[in-house]
């Protein structure tokens, strides 16, 4: 998967009416709650297979760092 | 993981008792709109059943277990054990299940004890009870099995406050001629995503245990009050449970085409939709009772057969039963062919 493939799709997950970059600062988002972390949980077991601790995703700031996490072999 | 399969059992049937008091979450004045919005949409709870300060998981399966008895036409000497499994008893001691002995007129010579599960604990009840039919020399063993978690609940809570709803559960488990196949697992490794934390013995219930304070997840709660890390119980379900049922499939050779209903613990809308899809499950064989009645524990797959289906749609079909959550602790069972005659759901 392309890392813009990867944005385009939590953007869509997270359905905000702000505009998200691979920087955006996730928590500062009004609708980023213990919901959307469940959501991005859920889509990356599924469609990459991979799966970390609460602690490790409730640090992510960014998708930037999501990426980080997740490992730049699982993206194209 | 143990695998355990028992021949010539059936389950004649079910009653499940809830709370007539009905609560619909939208009218909940301690939360916003948008948040009881977003909670609905995520986990699918509009309504929950909540018992009445006086009213006991023991007095809802009392009457469920009454009904049964009537229902199946039994006479009460021919109950051999009763096995009650919940984790809100009467009592720290004395069990419920002897104390519901004496309730139902029993005689002394059943064979009666707790289990202390949560929302796995129908299909290890169901385990318990197989296992004490095929020996042999008990006939017919009583399971009991529910909770009144709405008693453990922080009201300012919003990830739990809204999900759980009492119920308890009778179901009759006897000699017969269907197959029931299980795997049961544990991991204590994760008791700290769901507990209550005082009120045992290793941290003795103290006026402390009452005071409410902000939790790292921001909900208001006390240590007397259930807590759950929503998204650690989400990466279990994901990691052990859909695992769980792929070996099962496997050990026992019988391929989810050929199973007629999947009932699955009413975690939340957001948990079960997940699991159905990565199994690629069917929507008409997978029954909710979310919507209505909330997450009930140990109650709750029982509870989604007996609101949801009916004795004739399960007459010849095999049916997957699966239940996860508190300890960590999750099982499943297939059962070739309940042999159900009787399902009823009532009111306390």
């Amino acid at each position: 998967m392309k890392k813009e493939e990867f944005l385009d799709n939590i953007i869509e997950l997270l359905d905000v009416d702000e505009k998200i970059t691979f920087d955006t600062l996730l928590k500062q988002l009004d609708d980023y709650d213990s919901f959307a972390l469940l959501s991005i949980a859920a889509y990356i077991h599924k469609e990459l297979h991979v799966q970390f601790k609460a602690s490790q995703l409730q640090e992510i700031e960014s998708i930037n760092q999501l990426i980080q996490l997740i490992g730049n072999d699982k993206f194209e | 993981m143990s695998y355990i399969t028992f021949n010539n059992i059936e389950i004649p049937g079910i009653t499940v008792c809830v709370p007539t008091e009905k609560v619909c979450n939208r009218e909940l004045k301690e939360f916003t709109k948008e948040e009881i919005e977003k909670f609905i949409k995520v986990t699918g709870v509009e309504y929950r059943r909540i018992a009445a300060k006086e009213v006991t998981t023991l007095d809802l399966g009392y009457r469920a277990s009454l009904d049964l008895i009537e229902g199946l036409k039994l006479e009460k000497e021919e109950i051999d054990a009763i096995i009650f499994v919940s984790q809100t008893p009467d009592y720290i001691l004395p069990a419920s299940a002897i104390i519901l002995q004496d309730k139902l007129g029993l005689p002394k010579s059943t064979l009666a004890f707790d289990v202390s599960l949560g929302c796995s604990g129908y299909v290890y009840g169901l385990f318990i009870a197989a296992s004490l039919v095929q020996n042999g020399t008990l006939k017919n063993v009583l399971l009991v099995s529910g909770d009144t978690v709405s008693k453990t609940i922080s009201p300012k809570d919003k990830t739990m406050a809204m999900l759980f709803g009492d119920a308890c559960s009778a179901t009759l488990i006897r000699k017969g001629t269907s197959d029931i196949y299980f795997s049961l697992n544990s991991d204590g490794g994760g008791k700290d995503h769901l507990i209550i934390k005082d009120g045992g013995f290793r941290n003795p219930m103290t006026m402390s245990s009452f005071e409410t304070y902000m939790w790292e997840d921001d909900n208001e709660r006390a240590d007397c009050h259930l807590y759950m890390n929503g998204l650690e119980i989400f990466n279990f379900t994901l990691r052990e449970v859909i695992q769980d049922a792929k070996n099962l499939f496997n050990e026992s050779g019988i391929s989810k085409d050929d199973i007629s209903y999947f009932v699955y613990h009413q975690a939340n809308k957001f948990m079960n939709s997940y699991i159905s899809k990565y199994l690629k499950l069917k929507e008409e064989s997978t029954p909710e009772s979310l919507l209505e009645y909330g997450n009930t524990s140990s109650a709750s797959i029982p509870l989604t057969i007996c609101s949801k289906l009916t004795v004739e749609e399960l007459v010849g079909k095999r049916i997957l039963l699966s239940g996860f959550g508190v300890g960590l602790s999750w099982g499943h069972c297939i059962i070739d062919e309940p042999k159900l005659t009787y399902l009823n759901l009532l009111e306390l």
